[in-house]
């Protein structure tokens, strides 16, 4: 069953297409990679599904169009921070949980201590560190057992025991019936963890498959970065740049 | 070591930053970057004529009247004026990262310096616009008196960033800080925070009415000359306007030093006060009280607006206001607030300009409702301000036009909210005052209609009352059923 459905997607920033005729789907127990270049649209996607940009096509979670209904179907962790940042994180899940209406508090301290950010939820978010504002971000984005993972580069700056964590419980969620969408610049990541990846590069989706079904398109051999490389054509030209530079 | 034109120069990119991100948070996202940096640009410019122009307008008028009053009143505003506009822009500033500069070949001075540059270019033109025209006025009036003149504006200019640095020192420094028992201290740092600021805005407020007083107050002003002539800005105005006195010339060498080192003391407290905080770490007790969506949002907005100078000036505004006004008639006090409550709630949408609330679930009745809960409670403590004193005083409130007047600002808020909501403009009132101005119009009417029906009636020497009500009311309803359909 698809649990996000991406048809047609077209993102225009005044008369710069940004995402240009987009179509994908994310099916229940699975993790689906978007990967691409910077600037090539993923971040664009993203932010359409959630509700930040307007667009043309269809988008639908669980079968209903994205709006206001689909916003508690999706725990999203932006590339950017979208915290407030002068409250506690603790103020700040209070006020994520009540708009959510979570009656039951004690995930949040499950994910609090999971995260091990106990000593930090009494000091403003503008003061802590880019790891402790992303655990912030990622717990908030978990606090509301959503069927949709949307994760744009979840893993910046966490630890190796928070990144573990984080990575676990998107297992645990996909086994449980849902999906996650999950985007990242990191190949060994994307490798280890998606089901099917799809690579967008300058607005479109140039390729869509397992990792398998992508090297044999791109015809190699390697990781999937050297598949990644090769398909973005990027690949050519890269120990030239690194001889020159050094 | 870097020339003061080199830094000046550095302070522009920063500057530049800080004008594209107060407007880039809004992430509307309708226009390409070129127009939104554009946009952002032309936003802040106009702030700054707008602010220039209104300045000028005030120093041409004082520099060709001679009464000692004009000059007296035109220093103590420039620096409120300006205080209360640098004021506006600290939240921005405050999330400024100047971080990098560390990382440069500068010494901490330069550092100080340049962060110092950036505040200043806020108000840039304002400042050097008023400067300029005020001293070419000066010298087509009296050429002997502009150079104290001069130096009486710039002692004002000096004091206003003094003033704004030291208030905002003591805010983030004392009152967004600590937690648990420091709580009371805290609060015992707000009410000097409040009473610091708003004793001088009561002192600018007393100024506008003796502008109209001027001449009556000249006399007694010339009367006791030898203890004023001394004082800020008495000194300066005697000189401005050809009256001098020992004392006078005693009074600006002083007040010069003064505003003198509260410009270098400014400057170099600059960098603590927006660039480096210091927190504890302590373990807490993780409880999370979970309520509604609409109670959450005004817990949110509360808390926010109690970390922000900026924010929590605007909302103390109006309640600051009753305390003045009740000198007066209630007609008057009620026509004042429930202007100023327009821009709160403004202000108060504004504070929706971060992303997160786009992500989640939030109906935009929910935030209209919350954001007028606020707005209409702002307006009753102000009241409740005015009837204690009224009381002391042996006066009687008026509660049927109280009760009128809340039904009007209630409707005012939630139309005012929804068009701002359908605008698109999530805005502060820095970045936003342009967009301020096509939301003034329709709250003012809605504030104002039933007032002015009101009026009417009296002046026709018919029952005023009733009219009054039931235009509020007609409003209310209005609001209500609008709310209702969001």
């Amino acid at each position: 069953m698809s649990v996000l459905t991406v048809e047609d997607l077209v993102v225009r920033y005044g008369n710069t297409v940004a995402v240009d005729h987009v179509s994908f789907r994310v099916d229940e127990g699975e993790i689906f990679g978007l990967l691409g270049p910077n600037g090539a649209g993923k971040s664009s996607t993203i932010k359409a599904i959630v509700g930040l940009v307007d667009f043309e096509g269809k988008i639908e979670v669980l079968g209903k169009p994205v709006g206001i209904e689909t916003k508690n179907l999706i725990g999203y962790v932006p590339e950017e921070f979208m915290l407030l940042e002068s409250l506690t994180p603790l103020e700040f899940f209070e006020f994520v949980a009540s708009v959510r209406r979570i009656g039951n508090v004690e995930k949040v301290k499950t994910l609090i201590r999971a995260f091990g950010i106990e000593r930090f939820v009494n000091r403003p978010i503008a003061t802590l560190s880019m790891g402790t504002k992303q655990k912030v971000s990622v717990i908030s984005a978990l606090i509301h057992d959503p069927p949709l993972l949307i994760l744009d580069e979840p893993l910046n700056g966490l630890d190796a025991r928070s990144s573990r964590i984080l990575k676990e419980l998107m297992q645990r969620h996909v086994e449980k019936s849902g999906a996650v969408l999950f985007s990242t610049h990191i190949m060994e990541i994307a490798e280890s963890l998606c089901d099917r990846i799809a690579v967008i590069n300058k607005g479109r989706i140039i390729a869509e498959g397992t990792i398998e079904e992508l090297k044999e398109l791109a015809s190699v051999e390697g990781s999937l970065e050297d598949v990644f490389l090769k398909l973005t054509g990027q690949y050519e030209g890269i120990k030239e740049i690194v001889d020159a530079i050094s | 070591m870097p020339s003061l034109k080199e830094l000046w120069k550095i302070s522009g990119y920063f500057y530049r930053d800080l004008v594209f991100r107060s407007v880039y948070e809004v992430r509307t996202h309708k226009k390409n970057l070129e127009k939104l940096i554009r946009s952002a640009k032309r936003s802040m410019l106009l702030n700054k004529m707008f602010l220039a122009l209104m300045l000028s307008v005030m120093a041409i008028y004082t520099a060709f009247r001679s009464n000692v009053m004009d000059f007296v009143i035109f220093y103590a505003m420039i620096t409120f004026l300006l205080a209360f506009f640098f004021l506006q822009a600290t939240t921005t500033f405050a999330t400024q990262n100047f971080d990098i500069l560390y990382t440069l070949p500068l010494s901490g001075d330069e550092v100080s310096k340049i962060v110092s540059l950036t505040f200043f270019r806020i108000f840039d033109i304002p400042i050097t616009t008023v400067t300029i025209v005020f001293l070419v006025a000066m010298i087509v009036r009296s050429p002997v008196s502009s150079a104290p003149a001069l130096i009486g504006l710039l002692v004002s200019e000096s004091f206003s960033i003094g003033l704004v640095v030291y208030l905002s020192r003591l805010f983030y420094s004392k009152i967004t800080t600590g937690s648990g028992w420091k709580s009371v201290v805290r609060i015992l740092y707000y009410v000097v925070w409040a009473f610091a600021f708003f004793s001088f805005y009561a002192f600018a407020s007393a100024m506008g009415w003796l502008y109209r007083n001027a001449e009556a107050y000249s006399s007694f002003v010339m009367s006791n000359s030898k203890i004023l002539s001394f004082l800020y800005p008495f000194c300066f105005a005697f000189l401005s306007s050809n009256v001098r006195t020992p004392n006078a010339f005693f009074g600006v060498a002083v007040w010069s030093v003064l505003a003198y080192l509260s410009l270098r003391w400014a400057t170099s407290k600059i960098t603590e006060v927006f660039t480096k905080f210091e927190w504890d770490v302590e373990e807490v007790e993780l409880k999370l009280e979970i309520s509604s969506p609409t109670v959450a949002f005004l817990k949110k907005d509360v808390r926010l607006i109690s970390r922000s100078p900026a924010l929590c000036f605007l909302v103390l505004l109006p309640i600051m206001e009753s305390l003045i006004l009740s000198h007066g008639s209630v007609s008057t006090a009620i026509v004042v607030i429930s202007a100023f409550l327009v821009v709160v709630a403004f202000s108060l949408h504004g504070l929706e300009k971060e992303g997160i609330t786009k992500i989640l679930p939030v109906k935009t009745k929910t935030l209209v409702t919350a954001k007028t809960l606020l707005v209409v409670t702002i307006y009753l403590i102000s009241v409740g301000v005015m009837n204690v004193i009224f009381a002391f005083k042996g006066k009687t409130p008026d509660f049927f036009i109280e009760l009128s007047t809340t039904l009007s600002v209630f409707a005012m808020s939630v139309i005012v909210l929804i068009i701002a909501e359908k605008m698109n403009v999530r805005r502060d009132l820095y970045s936003g005052l342009s967009a301020l101005v096509f939301l003034i119009i329709p709250g003012f009417v809605i504030v104002y209609l039933p007032l002015a029906i009101a009026f009417i009636f009296k002046i026709l020497g018919e029952d005023y009352l009733i009219p009054l009500f039931t235009a509020s009311f007609i409003e209310f309803l209005l609001a209500l059923t609008l709310l209702n359909v969001l």
